[in-house]
């Protein structure tokens, strides 16, 4: 928990010092385009540097972005099939320990209700490259 | 007026110099800073993957300390195990090279076998597999980290950017085949199916309920009628996480018959190239197993004597996804991958004829016929008595 509330406090001095640069690259452009009339090359320079500074803080932005988006975990939702001995009609739930293909469980039938169902497939839902980014 | 435009003029040089000097400094400081970043890259990769192997220690740890040792002994246990190493035969003489290279590979699952055995004495048949599956992915994941962990410190001590550049550009790609090393574990540990169980699915489906005898060392095996010809259809033992022996069980039946076999039909996961869909189907001649080598010597060695035609069917999927818990488009092949099974058969043999259906890969997660749970653990202890 106290790490997560560490994490916390970095994102928002990081938000901080991006909003300071978006400001003062603002400024900047603004200053630059006032002298920009008396085409002095120290007005150029302001409005070049203003880009840039608003530039880097758009990038840091998007990786900032980035990064929490990758922290959040995907659900790894593993499904089990089963298919009713009697009249064959398939149903899918969420797997539990200790289920294997092939086993027939006394799980009842919705349809018909046997109580005889046999695990068809065990599959993950949660496509690879969630799953592994 | 004109002061002030040499003022404006002064700063203008001023600014320049500044300028200048700024550029200058940036290209001395530019790869410094580079070999940082790539630095601090690595070092985040690095905590990530000591997590990734920490994580998956404790779900092992937690697993075998319910089954007879405390954690601290299975702890002690698990840390010897991870530096495991296997030294490869010598193959400057080849010379009985399969066999040599056999030998050591039985020794490495004896040994695995009996160190498991040694961390959760109470685990049975199954769960010992599984657990040893599962000890295997922590061996892998442990590597990666030490290997990573020793470029970063290698291009700290020397400097070298090609140390650093090197791990940091191949850093997406380890990190995804840890986490599905990582993945791999809850698999293992859950005792679900991966993606390389494919094989041994298409054998339940061919075997239904049909009476199963253990062939060969972890190799079980059941006899159809598939259109009047007898087929033998061989899988790992499962559903405990076993790859067996299936040359060894191939090369059994094919001399226990003085060769007397019409045709073998092997079914086995492959890795797909990139642009392929998951779960493709594919056909081809020749002994579909991805073993090291000694298995799919003794198939080849035992059709080529008593010349029987071996035929492949492939299911391709990513390399991650074969040891991962498998894909929906993967299980689905199954059905499919029967039918044609079954159509080779009657387009490529004759009524009265024997054939070998092998479904090769890991078993876990894939029971050894149709049957209600109790009742495979009865028999999995009769098989082993
Ligand atoms: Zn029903």
């Amino acid at each position: 928990m106290s790490e997560e509330r560490r994490r916390e406090s970095y994102m928002i001095v990081f938000f901080f010092i991006i909003s300071i640069s978006i400001l003062l690259g603002a400024v900047l452009i603004w200053v630059g385009l006032q002298g920009a009339p008396s085409g002095s090359i120290n007005s150029m320079m302001q409005f070049l540097f203003g880009i840039i500074t608003i530039a880097v803080a758009a990038k840091m932005m998007s990786d900032l972005m980035k990064t929490r988006e990758k922290e959040k975990e995907h659900k790894y939702e593993v499904v089990t099939v089963l298919q009713c001995k009697n009249c064959g009609v398939k149903m899918e739930r969420p797997t539990r320990d200790g289920e294997y293909v092939g086993m027939i469980t006394e799980e009842k039938c919705q349809k018909c209700g046997t109580s005889s169902m046999i695990i068809r497939f065990i599959y993950c839902k949660t496509p690879l490259e969630q799953a592994v980014s | 007026m004109i002061s002030l435009m040499q003022l404006g003029g002064q700063q203008d040089w001023l600014s320049w110099i500044l300028f200048i000097v700024f550029i200058t400094i940036l290209q001395f400081y530019a790869q410094k800073f580079q070999i940082w970043k790539w630095m601090n890259d690595i070092s985040n990769a690095l905590s990530q993957l000591k997590s990734y192997v920490n994580d998956a220690s404790n779900t092992f740890i937690e697993e075998a300390s319910k089954l007879g040792v405390s954690r601290e002994e299975a702890d002690k246990g698990l840390s010897r195990l991870k530096s495991f190493f296997i030294i490869e035969p010598v193959s400057l003489d080849p010379n009985g090279l399969i066999k040599r290279l056999e030998h050591i590979i039985d020794g490495y699952l004896d040994f695995l076998d009996r160190e498991v055995s040694r961390i959760a004495p109470k685990a049975d048949e199954n769960k010992r597999a599984n657990l040893r599956d599962q000890l295997e992915g922590i061996i892998v994941l442990d590597q990666i980290y030490r290997v990573v962990r020793h470029y970063l410190i290698l291009g700290k001590r020397t400097q070298n950017w090609i140390y650093i550049a090197q791990i940091q550009m191949m850093l997406p790609e380890i990190l995804r085949i840890a986490k599905a090393y990582w993945r791999a574990g809850e698999a293992f540990r859950r005792g679900l199916p991966i993606g390389d169980s494919i094989g041994p699915l298409v054998a339940l489906n061919l075997i239904g309920n049909a009476e199963v005898k253990e062939i060969a060392p972890d190799v079980v095996g059941a006899e159809i009628d598939i259109e009047g010809r007898r087929v033998l259809v061989v899988k790992a033992k499962g559903p405990g996480g076993n790859v067996g022996k299936p040359g060894e069980a191939i090369e059994r039946i094919i001399e226990s018959r003085n060769g007397n076999i019409a045709r073998i039909i092997m079914i086995d996961a492959a890795a797909k190239l990139e642009g392929e869909p998951t779960g493709e189907i594919a056909e081809g001649v020749g002994a579909a197993i991805g073993d090291p080598g000694p298995e799919k010597w003794k198939i080849e060695q035992a059709a080529t004597k008593h010349g029987i035609p071996v035929d492949s069917i492939v299911i391709k999927m990513d390399q991650l996804e074969a040891i991962t818990v498998m894909r929906p488009e993967i299980a689905k092949a199954a059905e499919e991958v029967v039918n044609r099974v079954k159509e080779a058969i009657v387009n490529r043999t004759r009524p009265g004829d024997y054939i070998i259906v092998a479904g090769i890969g890991n078993s876990i997660g894939v029971a050894n016929r149709e049957e209600a749970a109790h009742l495979i653990e009865v028999e999995a202890e009769g098989i082993a008595a």
